[in-house]
């Protein structure tokens, strides 16, 4: 009966958020639940089947292009930071254009995908072309290397998604940087504090909401990395995202139930991902709430 | 922190990082309008000698551009429009929830947001041809707001965040209804986070790869095309290039208009 009545109290409240409810359940998690089920599934029974395929009948099999996820996330994730977090120090100053630099620096956040790919594609083609050739006049290099195959590769898929993706870090961080009140910098200098110290004891600190909810928006994308190495890279290195979707894309007998149990081991590390953060995150706001 | 830049090195630094923004851009203008002896070559020119059209001629009739543009447009409107018509009124009601409610609401719209779209891109194909929207916009637009709702819902959230409540519960003393506090009061007060909404929405559509090739194969969004063309088109990649310049124009437009709007604080507003 009280939960009747806070219905009832709350009819437009319950009316509002009903629809995207459905809707979620609905195109989200529905879909979710068939595909696990699929990827368990052999003509019509349970059958562990696809999973065993995939480890036994392919190359690169599913462990290796699941260790291949698991080692590009961070380093993709390290570097865009990094470069969202110098770029947002550097932006929070008052200087004279700040407006356009700022536009200049979110302009590739609405490029597609597809776009900043072949873009990349030329800088780090593996004859003559940009990279090459640049490396080559510095000195670094005597002769053409192929920068999109091994590890070499890893980075540049990871330098090219971050050209991508650091803007919008770079303007969630800029809000946290701003949301600092100038007093406490006033104070620290008072004290003597260094600029080290000011960034480390200050900065820092207030950051870390900021950088966490950056984080987990960033982390799932790039466990989906998919489009960005397929264009770039071709299948010379495969993710989980990737080798999901080339399954799908032969449109075999049995391809769907395949890319299912791929796609279900990526949602597999997706989901521990996200209750190790929840557990992290709700012990810091935890701290945070004294 | 809001002090003035002090040194040389601030400079160098910020010089850099534009450079490393504008760069690829530059390049993919270039290469689409260069004759191909200035790029296929070692050491390729980063001024071309003269400048060619024809990759925007094959763009324009070997591959009937026209109507693949269209179905980008009518599934980035239409993604707009349903992630507002469910995101705001979700929005507001979330951002008027005790704290503890909302912070675990938000939560489940961020769990549903990690699900691989490749995971749910076979499922949901399922369904959508059993509504029998296979190769329309609509179905495209559907599935991908589904992705793009939790993040527009967040942004919308803090957009609301952003508006004193004592305004709509002045206006509720004043003898409003809840409704018509939202519609008088609090909405036309969050339209600045909205257009950012509208603008994300709108952007995420556009860029959407992995859906829209699997939903629509055979009516290709433009970034299906592009990914169709360099892989076995006409044209190779001069043309696939001509194409992600039409692509990015539009997008280099309401990036421009997004940044008017787009004060930090609203990305992370639903955090305060």
């Amino acid at each position: 009966m009280k939960i009747l009545s806070i219905l009832k109290n709350n009819a437009m409240e319950v009316a509002f958020i009903l629809p995207l409810l459905i809707f979620i359940g609905y195109i989200n998690i529905y879909p979710i639940i068939q595909g696990i089920i699929l990827s368990f599934t052999l003509v019509g029974k349970f059958s562990l089947y696809n999973y065993n395929a995939l480890q036994t009948q392919y190359t690169p099999n599913l462990s290796s292009v699941t260790f291949n996820t698991l080692i590009y996330v961070p380093l993709a994730l390290a570097i865009e930071f990094s470069l969202a977090l110098l770029t947002s120090l550097l932006l929070n100053k008052n200087f004279r254009g700040r407006s356009v630099f700022r536009a200049i620096i979110i302009l590739p956040y609405g490029i597609a995908t597809v776009v900043s790919a072949i873009a990349f594609t030329f800088i780090f083609a593996p004859e003559g072309w940009y990279a090459n050739e640049f490396m080559m006049k510095l000195g670094f290099l005597h002769a053409s290397i192929n920068w999109t195959s091994g590890t070499l590769g890893f980075f540049v898929i990871a330098i090219a998604d971050s050209w991508k993706t650091f803007p919008l870090i770079m303007l969630i961080l800029l809000g946290g940087l701003q949301s600092i009140p100038d007093s406490l910098y006033e104070a620290a200098a008072i004290d003597g504090a260094t600029q080290m110290q000011q960034f480390r004891h200050i900065t820092l600190p207030h950051l870390y909401p900021f950088i966490l909810i950056a984080l987990i928006i960033r982390s799932v994308s790039e466990f989906n990395i998919l489009a960005l190495p397929l264009i770039l890279v071709g299948n010379k290195i495969q993710f989980l995202g990737t080798f999901s979707y080339n399954l799908y894309e032969t449109f075999s007998l049995g391809s769907a139930e395949l890319s299912a149990a791929a796609a279900s081991v990526l949602l597999a590390i997706i989901f521990v991902f996200v209750a190790v953060y929840i557990l992290i995150s709700n012990k810091f706001s935890g701290d945070n709430n004294e | 922190m809001s002090n003035k830049p002090k040194n040389l090195l601030w400079y160098i630094a910020l010089g850099i990082v534009c450079i490393f923004v504008l760069f690829p851009i530059y390049l993919i203008l270039i290469v689409a309008i260069s004759p191909p002896s200035d790029i296929f070559r070692p050491n390729p020119a980063l001024i071309p000698s003269s400048i060619t059209l024809s990759r925007f001629y094959i763009v324009l009739y070997q591959y009937n551009f026209a109507r693949h543009l269209y179905i980008s447009l009518e599934a980035a409107f239409m993604v707009s429009g349903i992630c507002m018509g469910l995101g705001i009124p979700a929005a507001y009601t979330i951002s008027r929830m005790p704290k503890k409610a909302s912070y675990l609401v938000i939560i489940f719209l961020f769990i549903t947001q990690m699900i691989p779209e490749i995971q749910i891109g076979v499922p949901i194909a399922r369904t959508i041809i059993g509504l029998g929207l296979e190769d329309t916009a609509l179905g495209v637009a559907i599935a991908q707001s589904s992705i793009a709702l939790p993040m527009i819902t967040y942004i919308l959230v803090g957009a609301f965040r952003s508006v004193p409540t004592r305004l709509s519960e002045s206006a509720r003393i004043d003898g409003a209804t809840k409704l018509e506090a939202f519609l008088k009061v609090d909405l036309p007060l969050s339209l600045t986070g909205i257009y950012v909404g509208v603008i994300l929405a709108w952007l995420f559509s556009w860029d959407e790869f992995v859906l829209a090739s699997i939903i629509s194969p055979l009516n290709e969004t433009v970034p299906v095309l592009i990914y169709a063309n360099i892989t076995r088109g006409i044209g190779g990649i001069p043309a696939a290039d001509a194409f992600s310049i039409i692509l990015m124009v539009p997008v280099i437009a309401l990036v421009l208009i997004l940044q008017k709007y787009l004060r930090s604080n609203i990305m992370a507003g639903a955090l305060k």
